[in-house]
């Protein structure tokens, strides 16, 4: 047998474990992973791009990433991936990697050694380090933004770190907190499989998340019925799966929301039983508007949601209220089990927290809650925007494993866990990420007490909203000093005054957890290029440089360094001198050491070696009696959740009212900040695309992505394409009151926004919208709106489509 | 010449699938595996990696075809043609 037919074998091998499902994915994956085959050794890993968590078998081969075949053993994704993960392994070899550190000297950046540019941040930090902010990502892994929290809330003793996440799930963040007291998905990608109907709620899955989103449709292959309701401002590839399309005007989703909790008490269909049992109500205080709210009792709840008529509901969304009262006879029927699904479209919202809540709120009301494929499912953007943004204490008020800056408590036990003096944990929350750039983008005099900022594998440059404003103004201001650690040249690095080349995914030990809380582990298989390390070391590198100059933050209560790591004979590690930085698994020793956080949440790890054994385990994980360890598919539900005590049903453990209840919120519709007029009469909505993954710094450097969606464009209706004299392909100016950009016209294209409407989709560094929108952001969650801004369009000429 | 494996969640009007399999049949680049749960297997081999994404693309748009999943990807030839590029002294140094 040559090679090509090997080759094609083990092609058809995945292919038949894939369509068999578990019984042959088990015999093909003994074979995967223990020996190489034709030279190509395979091991597991999660994909490196959306937080659905595929994993994947990556086959090296000579130190080089040459083959990747969906793990038909991940329960995720069952052997299969989607365009980008078909092309993950090419993602490390784009033609322009980092490889070496880059100071800029004189306008040009010049490249140092490591060891000066390490010099240059502890100089920066000591000599401002409240002016210090640290700003991450979901694609942190959970070691790296374990140690970044350890490294700014135990070190430098303040909380001024945040993270990108921000961006796009910070809205579903506060109203897990404010429903359920707790952070975090209580159902998980299980509810596919049972499922009556899908309510996509301003989310477009079979672009985003498609693995996904290909578990419903395979079940309508096999003949299942399953329905699929998509409620959005534009059609999109999802829409065309769909038996319903409810095209609702930007915020509609409130009044929608409301629409059908009236028409629950109205026609009495709401579960009273479920309520009565295990649910309160609460609103906003009006003179004092927190998370928190105020309890508030049911009928006065009722009351409130009396005015949401389909009518009304109507008059305010743009759906037709036969449409609503659809929408409230499906909920109202208990013998269905209904999913919502959601991401970005209520998330980025300025009132994201709001309308969060009110889904929630529907599904409790309804009872349609803690059974498989019954409950509401917010989805996320990042690999790891869940396990280690939300988990390990990287957003600006968090500590590890669900705690908060602001209690006393969650301080002390963290500086018990951290060996820490007392009080050297800061109870004052830090600039979340609007409020950091904005700092940073004004002069101190003007409060602009962020001098630095050390970016970590994200782009922000490409990516906050009123980019002008929130990201270019700080690199007009002497004094403001902006440090990048990323793998490929991005707007973010090429404004950088200091620029640290990273390794990459695979490049390095790594753990990720997705959208179901789902905790997954990876070794390193392949080196980076040139000087390219590891984040996590660049963290620590830093911490040990400020440990030698006395810094005193960097020494626990003990006086040892805060990273302090010794081998199996108890001598100390040097972890931060990067020769030695694998001679211990640091993973490992961090995780470890996380997991005593997680526990007070009911957030349970298990051991590291259980995640290198597993293609993931959903948390909370508990030892069993036999020393197995058990994860947990449905949080609140007994017989499902290890913390529920048997008889109780649900319990709801985390409850902010401490009486085991979750609670149905009631907030009214608002409209948007911005809304169209006879100036700009447009609506913009950005988002996504399914060849590219966020700003595109890895999928535009993968050629057949980048020549199967090459540059980003502006999707318009045919109507207003006529009544502007705009043709397909021709360039259009678009404008909003804060900057404008130029943009190919794509009309009747993959996308259909309805009249009155535009899209562009970010991912192109060359066509930055986020110069055009909107910096507004919701109150408690921060998160801003990135679909939702006026703007007008200009035709300007002949489009040279390239 | 990469090398793709995939699975084709199929449609289940027989029209449908009869189409699909009929386009299937008549593609030398494509190989039909097994069929089991409306699902079919598929190994394809294509000259670069787009025209394999574009095929499948074009799958993907038939009457029924629920979707087209990729679950194997060989892209050594990726290396071969940017070490042949490189040259021989250059290949290996970046990394």
């Amino acid at each position: 047998m040559n090679r090509r037919d090997l080759l094609r074998g083990m092609a058809m091998s995945a292919a038949s474990a894939a369509v068999l499902g578990a019984a042959e994915a088990q015999r093909n994956v003994v074979q995967l992973g223990t020996s190489p085959r034709d030279g190509v050794s395979w091991q597991k890993a999660p994909c490196r791009f959306c937080g659905t968590g595929c994993h994947v078998q990556v086959g090296v081969r000579d130190r080089r990433i040459v083959a990747i075949q969906g793990d038909p053993l991940a329960a995720v994704n069952r052997g299969h991936l989607c365009v980008k993960g078909y092309h993950v392994g090419l993602a490390p070899y784009g033609p322009d990697r980092l490889t070496r550190p880059l100071l800029r000297r004189n306008g040009e950046l010049v490249p140092i050694t490591w060891d000066q540019a390490i010099d240059v941040i502890a100089d920066r930090i000591q000599a401002n380090p409240a002016g210090f902010g640290f700003y991450g990502s979901g694609q942190w892994t959970i070691p790296e933004g374990y140690a970044a929290t350890k490294f700014v809330k135990g070190g430098l003793g303040t909380n001024n770190i945040d993270a990108n996440a921000r961006l796009c799930m910070a809205s579903a963040v506060t109203s897990f907190i404010a429903t359920y007291g707790v952070d975090e998905p209580a159902s998980c990608f299980d509810d596919f499989e049972r499922c009556d109907v899908v309510i996509c709620w301003g989310n477009n899955p079979a672009e985003m998340h498609p693995v996904l989103f290909s578990r419903f449709i395979d079940r309508r292959s096999r003949g299942e019925q399953v329905t699929l309701i998509d409620i959005g401002t534009r059609r999109t590839r999802t829409t065309g799966y769909a038996q319903h399309y409810l095209e609702m005007k930007p915020h509609g989703d409130l009044a929608i929301a409301l629409g059908i909790m009236h028409l629950l008490i109205r026609e009495g269909t709401y579960d009273r039983n479920f309520v009565e049992r295990h649910c309160a109500f609460r609103a906003l205080q009006e003179a004092n508007p927190t998370l928190q709210g105020e309890a508030i009792d049911f009928e006065t709840w009722k009351r409130r949601v009396e005015e949401y008529t389909p009518e009304r509901v109507q008059e305010l969304s743009g759906v037709p209220a036969s449409e609503i009262r659809r929408l409230a006879g499906l909920f109202g029927n208990r013998d269905l089990r209904i999913t919502s699904l959601w991401c970005m479209g209520m998330n980025q919202h300025t009132r994201g927290t709001a309308v969060n809540n009110l889904v929630h709120g529907v599904h409790l009301l309804s009872g349609h809650w803690g059974r498989e494929g019954d409950g509401p499912t917010s989805l996320t953007g990042q690999p790891s925007a869940c396990g280690t943004v939300r988990e390990v204490g990287t957003l600006c008020h968090a500590l590890p494993g669900g705690g908060a800056v602001a209690n006393p408590a969650h301080r002390a036990a963290a500086e018990r866990l951290w060996s820490l003096p007392e009080g050297r944990i800061s109870d004052q929350i830090g600039p979340h990420t609007m409020e950091m750039f904005r700092q940073f983008g004004l002069r101190p005099e003007e409060g602009g007490n962020i001098d630095t900022i050390w970016v970590q594998v994200t782009n922000p440059g490409q990516t906050i909203p009123n980019a002008s404003e929130y990201f270019d103004r700080s690199r007009t201001i002497p004094g403001k000093f902006l440090i990048v650690s990323d793998v490929y040249p991005t707007l973010t690095t090429r404004a950088a005054d200091l620029v640290l080349p990273s390794a990459m995914w695979v490049e390095k030990n790594g753990m990720f957890g997705n959208s179901e809380r789902r905790t997954q582990q990876w070794f390193k298989m392949i080196d980076p290029p040139g000087e390219a390390r590891d984040d996590c070391w660049q963290t620590i590198a830093v911490a040990r440089r400020l440990f030698d100059r006395g810094h005193p933050g960097m020494r626990d209560a003990e006086g040892r360094f805060l990273f302090h790591t010794t081998d199996e004979r108890g001598r100390e590690v040097p972890i931060w001198d990067f020769r030695r930085y694998y001679d211990v698994n640091v993973d490992e020793r961090l995780f470890e050491e996380y997991r005593g956080f997680t526990a007070t949440k009911h957030k349970n790890l298990a051991p590291y070696r259980e995640y290198v054994a597993a293609r993931g385990l959903r948390w909370p994980v508990v030892e069993k009696p036999d020393g197995t360890w058990q994860e947990t598919r449905y949080r609140f539900v007994e017989g499902e959740d290890p913390f529920v005590p048997e008889s109780a049903g649900f319990q709801f453990y985390h409850s902010t009212s401490n009486d085991d209840r979750a609670q149905i919120w009631f907030h009214p519709y608002e409209p948007p900040p911005e809304v169209p007029d006879t100036e700009y009469p447009f609506w913009l909505c950005t988002g996504r695309v399914l060849e590219h993954w966020h700003s595109g710094t890895m999928t535009m450097r993968i050629p057949p992505l980048r020549r199967a969606m090459p540059q980003a464009y502006l999707e318009l209706h045919r109507e207003d394409a006529r009544q502007l004299g705009v043709a397909n392909g021709d360039r259009v100016r678009v404008e909003s009151r804060r900057g404008a950009i130029e943009l190919v016209a794509w009309i009747d294209g993959r996308g259909q926004p309805p009249r009155g409407s535009v899209f562009v989709p970010f991912f192109d560094e060359r066509l930055r919208i986020n110069l055009v929108t909107l910096h507004e952001y919701d109150p408690f969650s921060k998160q801003p709106d990135y679909k939702k801004c006026a703007v007008r369009l200009r035709r300007v000429g002949r489009g040279a489509a390239s | 010449m990469p090398i793709t494996g995939a699975v084709i969640l199929l449609p289940t009007e027989e029209p449908a699938r009869r189409a699909l399999f009929e386009r299937l049949e008549r593609d030398p680049r494509v190989e039909l595996g097994i069929e089991a749960a409306g699902r079919l297997a598929l190994v394809v081999e294509t000259e670069t990696t787009r025209e394999c994404t574009n095929l499948f693309d074009e799958l993907s748009a038939l009457e029924g075809v629920g979707a087209v999943l990729p679950v194997f990807h060989d892209f050594s030839d990726f290396h071969d043609a940017r070490d042949a590029q490189a040259g021989p002294s250059d290949a290996r140094s970046e990394r």
